[in-house]
This record gives structure tokens, C-alpha cells and sequence, in this order.
């Protein structure tokens, strides 16, 4: 018996989110409170949500890549998940390792790893391959189960 | 036949969940937990199999 579910990414797991930092080459910086960006918010986009324009800058963690001037800041939200504050103006070299404005490669760093180890909790061997449109798929698979 | 879930997580970040190979409606117990850890459920689309199944089970109990 077969189904398929389609489910949207959501940051909800620190060891995941560390997890898709080390996949794409950056440093964790644990504990550190502040981000380096632009410094100001020019409001040409609106803010992540649940996240206020006092917040700008501020964060639980963050981590950064070699070459980039600017990091990424991890928040914890008042509803127990995370969210990424970062600057992806171009100078600030963050937007080649994160994908697009909306972090997409992070995000998809993030489901991979987030993914993996629920499989190990859970007794399963996780098999990785990238497909040819760039998606990555996992078979999780029991033995003797 | 073996049982396997496969997870794709594609570039925009958007996650399939695929089950195969479990009996009665076990697979969805075992997908679950893949997809609470991930996140919000966006939609569900059952395969021929699962029908299928369904049928030969109410035949086999006599219902």
C-alpha cells in the first residue's frame, strides 16, 4: 500500500539547521547574538514572520562562509521554530550558498539532514542520490522490519 | 516486497513523501514521522495500491 504526501519545510530542529550549515560548507557560530549586515532595514522587503524591526540583527546563533562579509542569524520564535535573519544584498556573498532570497538551498540542506536523522531515531538506513533537476532523494529503508 | 519511504526534497525546498511495500494502511504510520518532523502537510494523494488493498482486505474479512 502506497501514498504520497507533499509537506512544506518548516526550521523547527537546532541539530537539523547545524546539520544543513556543515552540508554546505559554512561555520556554526553557537551562541553568538549578532549577525553582520547591511546594519539598517531600507524596507524593500518585508521582514520575516513573527519577526520585529528591533529583532534586525539580533539572534540565538548564527554562521557564516568563508568569503562572505555578511552572516545569517538564527532566531527561536515565540512558537518554538526558528527562522533565518540575513541580508542577501550581492556584496554581502551570502546569497551563492543560501540560493535565493528565500534561502531555498538552505532549505533544501535543511529537509535532507532534518530527514536523516529522524530515519536513524527511527532504525532506518537512509540512501542519498541527487537527481538531475538538482532534488535530492532519500530511501529509508528497515532491515529485518 | 520491501519496504521502503522515500523522501525528495526538491530545490525550492518543497518535500514528497512516498511509502511502498507496507501492508493495510501502515504506511501511513510509517511516513508519518517524516513528515511532522518536517513540517506542515500540504496535501495527500493515495496510489492505485492503496485502493487495491483496501478492497482484498474487506473481502478477505467478509464485510
Amino acid at each position: 500500500m502506497s501514498h504520497v504526501v507533499s509537506c512544506d519545510i518548516e526550521l523547527n530542529d537546532l541539530e537539523a539547521i547545524k546539520a544543513a550549515v556543515t552540508r554546505l560548507g559554512g561555520t556554526w557560530k553557537e551562541g553568538q547574538k549578532t549577525y553582520a549586515w547591511y546594519g539598517r532595514s531600507v524596507g524593500d522587503y518585508p521582514l520575516p514572520a513573527g519577526v520585529t524591526v528591533d529583532q534586525l540583527g539580533k539572534c540565538n546563533h548564527a554562521f557564516g562562509f568563508k568569503g562572505a562579509s555578511y552572516e545569517v542569524g538564527v532566531t527561536r520564535l515565540a512558537n518554538g521554530k526558528y527562522t533565518l535573519m540575513w541580508d542577501f544584498w550581492g556584496s554581502g556573498g551570502l546569497m551563492e550558498h543560501m540560493g535565493n532570497e528565500k534561502a531555498h538551498k538552505f532549505i533544501q540542506a535543511y529537509g535532507v539532514e532534518k530527514a536523516k536523522i529522524e530515519a536513524r531515531r527511527k532504525g532506518y538506513s537512509a540512501q542519498e542520490t541527487t537527481l538531475k533537476d538538482g532534488s535530492i532523494k532519500l530511501v529509508l529503508s528497515k532491515f529485518g522490519g | 516486497m520491501r519496504q521502503t519511504i522515500t523522501v525528495t526534497v526538491a530545490p525550492d525546498g518543497s518535500v514528497s513523501v512516498e511509502t511502498a511495500g507496507y501492508k493495510g494502511s501502515s504506511c501511513k504510520q510509517a511516513s508519518e514521522f517524516i513528515e511532522k518532523a518536517l513540517g506542515a502537510k500540504t496535501g495527500e494523494t493515495l496510489k492505485p495500491e492503496y485502493y487495491q488493498q483496501s478492497t482484498e482486505n474487506r473481502l478477505k474479512s467478509g464485510n
